[in-house]
């Protein structure tokens, strides 16, 4: 049962991961630049969750459920806003450029939230409390399977807009030959920016979620950021299944490692994983996404 | 009614005048080849002409306007269809969502046209949930053309379509174009397939190095014995 | 895609010695007379983040390489000499050698396997690196004194005599700062500036040039090792404490803003950067504790304005020095000159054998072979689409072959790199001539060789370049093309650049070389001169394979015409055969023509 035990814990880490990668590799794919800041997003949601609960009456007793709206749509705000600042300007340059600028926006919302909200730990309420529920003789936190469930309907969600509404469709296309969606019509720097907006709400969302199982505080969001780079890099370049999948490998060494050794060397280990990924198939599980068209 | 007015264009690519001095027009429902060897500048005319390279001079009028400094996508807007060279189709989805995103219309209209395209080009049809990179040379093209088709363009611009098609499959596709013209869709079609090109069109310009060498009739030129010279040089 | 913000190669030295000098006696005197121990503490400091960031320009600035362990090169250095100061007792120097040697010899453990990838994975390698080394620090206790680490790091001690705290210790670290300078100057200037030029700007035409791009990564990585260790030596004796902060993030955040903010070219820029915003906390002190805010802001606002930094503002700024002559060429070409006999040929022929090549579902070429005699001009046609660009790219090893051989004489080529194969005789030139913009058409030609000269010729990088320059001078002449002067290549009209790209696959002393539409939008006497040079060189033993479709320029040229149509030769013989064959014909033309073949003097009745 220990197995099974981490292996649901490994779930809902993993579920957690899905959701930053999957906001990470929408805008990797959109604009073919690695947003720097992606993981300060993270951290920005799970900080706008705690600070809403502190603000808002009767928020400390709402389940976190109902913050989630307000903190997605906050978040795809200056996901607008990161994108105005930090890509748009420079779209023509070289792609260095734009890495500079997102770890510039990066250190910029680390610390600004650290003045403004203190460098202190946060939480955020629970989206479901109560005693842990028995699931097949498995101890499974509410909180967890809670986590587990926001983030499966939250990807979901974004699968199906992607694959079944118009607007999805146009985002895809958009990111997979922008100048041929602009020859049928489509305003691919709408859909740009839109890839900011979303792929920074999930990333808020997913920033609940953390701040609601552990905590949060201004100096997360480096490790969270370079996570959603190496599951990127391990799913494959560009592709969205990999991203989930590199997400869930990557929580299962966490959980898996941590519980066999110890978490320092879990840690080290995916970087090791990571390197030799990089060594030996660098394009990936999935291999690199079908090609962009500059 | 002139649709397309192209006057004195100039496009460059980088250090290279790729297209000088090029002016023709194109009128409703007709159907003109620009014809000539690579690197004539067919290629680079038909994008410039939708806006995804810049002119460096001339003007190009759209039933009757400007649209020189338009974006590309206000282009599309306004009735220029594309299907460019090498078809790009979107990889990475399916046929049906392929042309539904390119259908700027609200679901009943665009199931309507949807099957329209269906009509036209059965074999897309059947692989109407295969991912479009799993397609077939002749298939994307296919599809490259109905996807031009959906916001049911004044004009459409047509990049050697034939290229990498085996024989039997341009004779299918000449006969699919001659339907969509014969719809009243303009048709401005640039190949290097002299045989495809002179079967459709009415008028034809061909080029050479960036410039129009020759132009005329269709019936005329298929008896002109310059031709091969105004085509490859000596 | 070329990085435009870095065009210019300009001296590193641009802003004159004078400058240098009385910017040194203005920083002493500040730090002297109005600078108290704290003032004096952060200029200290700041030095040492100066010889952090002169160390991130060989690979960040240069090589447009974005690294991200130069922070960990900071801590290892610094790591370094603490425990051994604190443990071994050993003598500062020896101490500072072992950090250097140390740091060294993991940019080397880290470059061999990340050595041949590509941009993105090699950011993010190097992150992998820093955080592993991060890791380590925090939790390998027993070595490192874990998160809290170690306080009372012994100063700086120069051949046993204690360096005095404050002005002893600045002392120290501005003039070890000032000779690193010094030596990053003389590293860099001449030959290596111009070669990372060229590996920046196009990596693909320096590779095609015969320049082993990944192997400067590879170098400017380990001397960023060497003085981000010297960095980190410095700084922690004269901070006294020893702590996992060292190789956090924050270093590298701050050396990425002192290098971009400062200028990531120049050598001013790494001073520049380092005063400015080394003490920016300090000036930021009424933010209190969020000063870092003000790094991200300048860090971004620097990327958006100033992509050049502060450095190459002032640079743009100053009076250019006079360039010289303009390009004595109004167009006009210059005979060849006679072309000495090349590489004893052995009569080797490059031969393609059997080459098929897919990408995903498209059969780009089926069973293709093809062979190329030296002195011969083979000419590829075919309709677009063909595969004739593939061919070429797997001719000179931009594209490796799912099937097939290629060779030239006993060596099999058909593993080879890009660069391996320009530099053991396959050139070629691309369909847009690439080259460095910035640099004048000389070195264009010279760099690629100085490179290949590397290692049978003596002496240093000085007089390598000398002798490149002589043999670019006498290839340009090869190549038709009268003294260009010092103008930067990006202001020569296109069809001297053409010939300026063939005296760059000249210079490579070459067997054969394989010209991609040289004829591209040149008109009808300047590619008739062309195909003169091309003759020309053609009779001195050098095998040409010649892309083209403008048929007025081919077929009084090649000796042999082979055309490709749908991945497939379909006719391969002597010019006017050829043209009129009527399977070529027909990929041409289809059936359109009531007649085949116009009767010409080359096709006879």
């Amino acid at each position: 049962m220990e197995i099974a035990q981490l292996a649901l814990n490994a779930l809902v880490l993993g579920a957690s991961y899905a959701l930053v990668a999957l906001g990470f590799v929408l805008v990797l794919n959109a604009t073919a630049a690695v947003n720097f800041a992606h993981g300060d997003l993270v951290m920005a949601g799970g900080m706008l969750a705690a600070a809403l609960a502190a603000v808002l009456p009767l928020g400390e007793s709402l389940p976190g459920l109902f913050l989630l709206p307000m903190v997605m749509l906050g978040m795809a705000a200056l996901g607008l806003l990161v994108s105005l600042l930090a890509y748009f300007p420079l779209r023509r340059g070289p792609p260095v450029s734009v890495f500079i600028s997102t770890i510039a926006v990066a250190i910029i919302l680390q610390h600004g939230i650290k003045a403004a909200m203190g460098p202190a730990e946060r939480v955020a309420p629970p989206i479901l409390s109560g005693e842990p529920v028995n699931l097949f003789g498995l101890s499974a936190g509410r909180q967890g399977l809670a986590t587990l469930g926001v983030a499966a309907l939250l990807i979901a969600g974004t699968a199906f807009l992607l694959r079944h509404t118009q607007f999805g469709k146009r985002l895809r296309a958009s990111a997979q030959d922008p100048d041929m969606a602009r020859a049928i019509g489509v305003r691919v720097g709408v859909m740009i920016a839109s890839s900011f907006a979303l792929g920074t709400a999930l990333a808020g969302a997913a920033g609940l979620l953390f701040a609601n199982s552990y905590f949060v505080s201004p100096g997360s969001g480096g490790n969270l950021m370079i996570k959603a780079y190496i599951a990127v890099t391990i799913g494959g370049w560009g592709s969205v299944p990999g991203a989930l999948a590199g997400a869930l490998i990557i929580a299962a060494f966490e959980v898996g490692v941590a519980a066999w050794i110890s978490s320092p060397v879990a840690e080290g280990a995916l970087y090791v994983a990571l390197l030799l990924t990089l060594v030996m198939r660098p394009q990936g599980l999935f291999g690199e996404a079908t090609g962009r068209r500059a | 009614m002139t649709l397309l007015a192209i006057t004195d264009l100039e496009v460059r690519y980088g250090s290279i005048a790729a297209v000088r001095g090029v002016s023709l027009a194109v009128g409703e429902g007709e159907r003109v080849a620009l014809l000539g060897a690579n690197g004539a500048g067919k290629s680079t005319l038909l994008k410039a002409l939708m806006g995804l390279l810049p002119v460096a001079a001339g003007m190009v009028s759209f039933q009757g306007r400007s649209v020189s400094s338009l974006a590309v996508e206000r282009r599309a807007a306004l009735g220029l269809g594309y299907a460019p060279e090498g078809r790009r189709v979107f990889p990475g989805m399916s046929v049906l969502e392929n042309l539904e995103v390119a259908c700027p219309v609200g679901p009943s209209e665009r199931r309507r046209r949807i099957e329209e395209a269906f009509d036209l080009f059965p074999r897309l049809a059947e692989r109407a949930d295969a991912n479009a990179w799993r397609l077939s040379g002749g298939e994307q093209q296919m599809l490259a053309i109905a996807r031009a088709l959906m916001s049911k363009p004044a004009l459409l611009l047509l990049d050697e379509p034939t290229l990498g098609l085996a024989a039997g499959l341009r004779a299918e596709l000449g006969a699919k174009l001659e339907k969509i013209a014969a719809a009243g869709t303009a048709v401005l079609l640039a190949e290097q397939s002299v045989d495809f090109a002179l079967g459709f069109a009415q008028r034809a310009h061909i080029m050479r190095t960036g410039v129009i060498v020759k132009s005329g009739e269709t019936t005329a030129l298929r008896q002109d014995t310059s031709f091969t010279e105004a085509f490859l040089g000596r | 895609m070329a990085d435009r913000t870095s065009l210019r190669v300009t001296d590193a030295w641009s802003l004159g010695p004078a400058v240098w000098l009385v910017a040194a006696l203005a920083l002493t005197f500040y730090a002297m007379v109005y600078a108290d121990a704290y003032a004096m503490r952060v200029l200290t400091l700041a030095g040492a983040y100066a010889i952090l960031a002169l160390g991130y320009q060989f690979v960040f600035g240069h090589l447009g390489a974005l690294s991200l362990a130069q922070g960990t090169f900071f801590g290892v250095g610094a790591y370094t000499v603490a425990l051994l100061g604190l443990h071994a007792g050993t003598d500062y120097l020896f101490n500072v050698a072992a950090a250097v040697a140390i740091a060294v010899a993991l940019a080397a453990l880290i470059a061999v396997p990340v050595r041949r990838l590509k941009s993105h994975y090699f950011a993010l390698a190097t992150l992998g690196i820093a955080e592993v080394v991060l890791i380590g620090a925090r939790d390998w206790e027993a070595l490192t004194g874990g998160a809290n680490g170690f306080s009372g790091v012994p100063g700086m001690s120069l051949f046993g005599l204690v360096v005095p705290r404050g002005w002893g210790e600045f002392a120290v670290v501005w003039v070890v700062a000032a000779l690193l300078a010094l030596l990053a100057w003389q590293l860099r200037r001449g030959l290596p500036e111009r070669l990372a030029a060229i590996a920046r700007e196009d990596p693909i035409a320096a590779q095609a040039a015969g320049v082993d791009t990944d192997r400067l990564r590879f170098v400017a990585l380990l001397l960023s090792a060497g003085y981000g260790a010297v960095a980190g030596a410095l700084a922690v004796p004269v901070v006294r404490v020893i702590s996992p902060e060292v190789v956090d993030f924050r270093v590298m955040i701050a050396c990425l803003a002192i290098t971009v903010v400062g200028g990531r070219m120049r050598i001013a820029g790494a001073f520049i950067g380092a005063l400015l915003l080394y003490p920016l906390p300090e000036w930021f002190r009424f933010l209190e504790g969020h000063d870092l805010i003000a790094y991200g802001v300048v860090l971004l606002l620097a990327v958006l304005l100033a992509p050049d930094g502060i450095a190459g503002l002032i640079a743009s700024l100053m009076p250019k020095k006079s360039s010289g002559a303009a390009p004595t060429s109004t167009g006009e070409l210059v005979r060849p000159t006679a072309v000495p006999s090349r590489r004893s040929s052995d009569g080797a022929t490059l031969e393609a054998d059997g080459i098929s090549k897919r990408f995903g579902g498209l059969v780009a070429l089926d069973s293709v072979s093809l062979r190329i005699h030296p002195g011969e001009i083979v000419g590829l046609i075919g309709p677009n689409g063909a595969g004739k660009t593939t061919l070429a790219n797997i001719f000179t090893g931009q594209y490796r072959a799912d099937v097939g051989t290629v060779r030239m004489g006993q060596h099999e080529l058909s593993r080879w790199p890009a660069f391996r194969i320009a530099r053991n005789g396959v050139a070629r030139t691309f369909q847009t001539p690439a080259m460095a913009g910035a640099l004048s058409a000389l070195d264009n030609v010279a760099i690629p060789r100085a490179f290949m000269e590397h290692r049978f010729g003596r002496g240093g990088p000085e007089q390598r370049l000398v002798r490149a320059r002589k043999a670019a001078t006498a290839c340009l002449a090869q190549a038709g093309v009268a003294d260009l002067g010092p103008a930067p290549s990006a202001t020569l009209p296109h069809g001297l650049r053409r010939r300026v790209e063939l005296a760059r696959a000249l210079a490579l002393d070459p067997n054969f070389i394989v010209l991609d539409e040289p004829a591209a939008g040149l008109g009808e006497t300047e590619a008739a001169a062309l195909a003169e040079t091309l003759r020309a060189l053609a009779e001195s033993g050098i095998g040409f394979l010649v892309i083209d479709h403008d048929m007025g320029f081919l077929l009084p040229l090649a000796d042999r015409l082979a055309c490709l149509y749908e991945g497939r030769l379909i006719a391969a013989g002597p010019a006017a055969q050829v043209r009129a064959d009527p399977r070529v014909i027909e990929a041409y033309f289809g059936n359109a023509l009531p007649y085949r073949t116009k009767p010409t003097p080359e096709t006879g009745p």
